[in-house]
């Protein structure tokens, strides 16, 4: 049965294609959550509450066709509140770098991946989410500021500085990203 | 590909390799507690009845309204505007209402060392505190709630207490026991008595012999005695908030009536007007005694200038001071003899007012 049909099903009261649809996707949301949050209890927190709030309110959902669209605004919405919250009670601890070398073996792909782990960590919460929504959840810009409800040009600069942070952290013979609207979707 | 798309997708796949981790096991526990959740009816979204675009607001950035700081600001603000209310209510005396139903209410009295109340129009009687005490001098607060009594120990020791009109919430005042001193015809009520505003009891009381005033708090909490620096017996509450307490003072200037502030214990006849405090005097002073008074010069002397009243049997109790002449108590002989050469006259039974022949009064 394809998305669509189970959608109106679950809008209409029915759990089992509830279930089949965040059966479907929980993979997808968890990634993005733990991407966002960078914490994986917290993650799953989030998680939890956008499709709890999915459920309860699916029958706002007007288009079934946004579903997808719309359970990864509820996720995202959610990691925010969650940052918002751990925000409010974390202890700050600045980590000071140590002398230990870097591994010299380390293959570009690790590298690209400990580069990029290292920026999202510097990025904050909204930062992190308009990357995810972009590059990992493949949103449009458009989408992306729709979701986070911010206009469309804060959205291009804070891609823009979070890019650069990457761009200047990698080795500038390998350049992962130079170009602040990479994916080539209408922004 | 474009370079754009290849970085793109080495971005893509960068974080495709940081996201993954183990499958969300607790899908399962989601889906029990959507299972028993209902869901929302449609009618209750408000899109459903109201024209409505894509609002943005800003979720993640947008400083949050300090709802917490300014409800613990309007929680101290409430605090304080209490405080100062209670402050203020408390600083002021409570005045029993000058009106009221215009009846007779109770009377108290002691039989057989218990207290009873009885109605004047019914001639019923009522029994409030009874026991194997001996509890003697009932007196009603000037709001009629309320009844200080004395609890005799023995023959010079008591205690007083505060009661309810009917006898319940007794209070001890005195948890030491202390000696009433009576006035000049050992009334009881010339012992004790509650302040207009009912938070003090007055005691005249006597220590080593000496006549003292005594102050209760009218809730038990606290005795102390008033230093006023000379004997000072048959205290009184003065009208109308008992912020003051006139007594008769035996001190260096001789006896007269003296009024003394119970806060600041400064107890002095007031010589800048002299009049106001006597006013309250005659019934309390002059009017009972059995002698007479004549009226003297501050010095002590007699408008003529000679003594003003030779020692005699009970001319040692001269009474309230007048300036610029003070009132004393002399044997009716010399005031028959000064009457030879002083013209006197006979204002009260108790008082002479005698002045020189040909002089002023």
């Amino acid at each position: 049965m394809d998305q669509q049909r189970l959608v109106e099903r679950a809008r209409e009261g029915d759990h089992d294609a509830f279930a089949e649809l965040a059966r479907a996707t929980v993979v997808r949301l968890d990634e993005a959550a733990r991407l966002i949050l960078r914490d994986p209890e917290l993650a799953r927190d989030a998680v939890q509450e956008a499709l709890l709030r999915a459920w309860r309110d699916l029958r706002k959902l007007r288009d079934p066709a946004r579903f997808e669209a719309w359970l990864h605004r509820l996720t995202v919405n959610a990691c925010l509140d969650q940052a918002r919250r751990r925000r409010r009670w974390r202890i700050e601890v600045e980590l000071l770098e140590t002398d230990t070398p870097s591994i010299p073996d380390m293959s570009a792909a690790q590298a690209d991946r400990e580069v990029v782990d290292q920026v999202l960590r510097r990025l904050d919460e909204a930062g992190r989410a308009i990357v995810v929504l972009h590059y990992f959840l493949g949103m449009p810009l458009t989408d992306v500021a729709a979701t986070l409800g911010i206009p469309i040009g804060t959205v291009k600069s804070r891609l823009h500085r979070a890019l650069g942070e990457m761009r200047i952290a990698i080795d500038p013979e390998r350049t992962l990203v130079t170009s602040p609207v990479s994916r080539g979707q209408p922004a | 590909m474009t370079m754009q798309h290849r970085r793109s997708a080495e971005l893509e796949a960068t974080l495709v390799d940081l996201a993954r981790g183990p499958y969300p096991e607790y899908i399962d526990d989601v889906l029990a507690r959507t299972a028993r959740s209902r869901q929302r009816p449609t009618w209750t979204f408000p899109e459903r009845w109201l024209p409505m675009f894509g609002i943005a607001s800003e979720q993640a950035l947008a400083p949050r309204f300090p709802w917490r700081a300014i409800a613990i600001a309007l929680i101290v603000i409430a605090l304080m505007v209490v405080a100062v209310v209670a402050l203020i209510a408390g600083a002021q005396p409570r005045i029993p209402a000058p009106f009221g139903v215009a009846d007779n209410g109770l009377i108290a009295f002691e039989r057989g060392g218990d207290i009873y109340t009885a109605d004047p129009a019914t001639g019923v009687e009522r029994a409030i505190v009874t026991g194997s005490q001996t509890d003697a001098g009932p007196r009603f607060s000037l709001d009629g709630t309320r009844i200080v009594f004395e609890r005799k120990l023995d023959y010079v020791h008591s205690q007083l207490y505060l009661a309810r009109s009917d006898g319940t919430d007794l209070t001890l005042l005195t948890p030491e026991p202390l000696t009433l001193a009576a006035g000049d015809l050992g009334r009881a009520w010339e012992k004790y008595q509650l302040s207009p505003d009912g938070r003090t009891v007055l005691m005249a009381t006597e220590t080593s012999g000496v006549h003292t005033i005594t102050i209760a708090q009218a809730d038990g909490k606290g005795v102390r005695r008033l230093d006023v620096g000379m004997s000072a017996s048959e205290p009184s509450f003065r009208p109308p908030n008992g912020a003051e307490i006139l007594f008769i003072g035996d001190g260096e200037q001789g006896l007269g009536l003296f009024a003394v502030n119970i806060a600041t214990e400064k107890g002095q006849a007031d010589p800048a007007d002299p009049e106001r405090i006597w006013r309250g005097g005659p019934q309390l002073v002059a009017g009972r005694l059995p002698h007479r008074l004549l009226e003297v010069g501050r010095d002590g002397q007699r408008p003529d200038g000679q003594d003003a009243c030779p020692l005699g049997r009970r001319d040692r109790r001269p009474r309230a001071p007048i300036a610029p002449r003070r009132r004393v108590e002399c044997p009716r002989d010399v005031v028959q003899r000064w009457q030879s050469d002083l013209h006197c006259s006979r204002v009260h039974p108790g008082l002479w007012r005698c002045a020189r022949r040909g002089g002023a009064g």
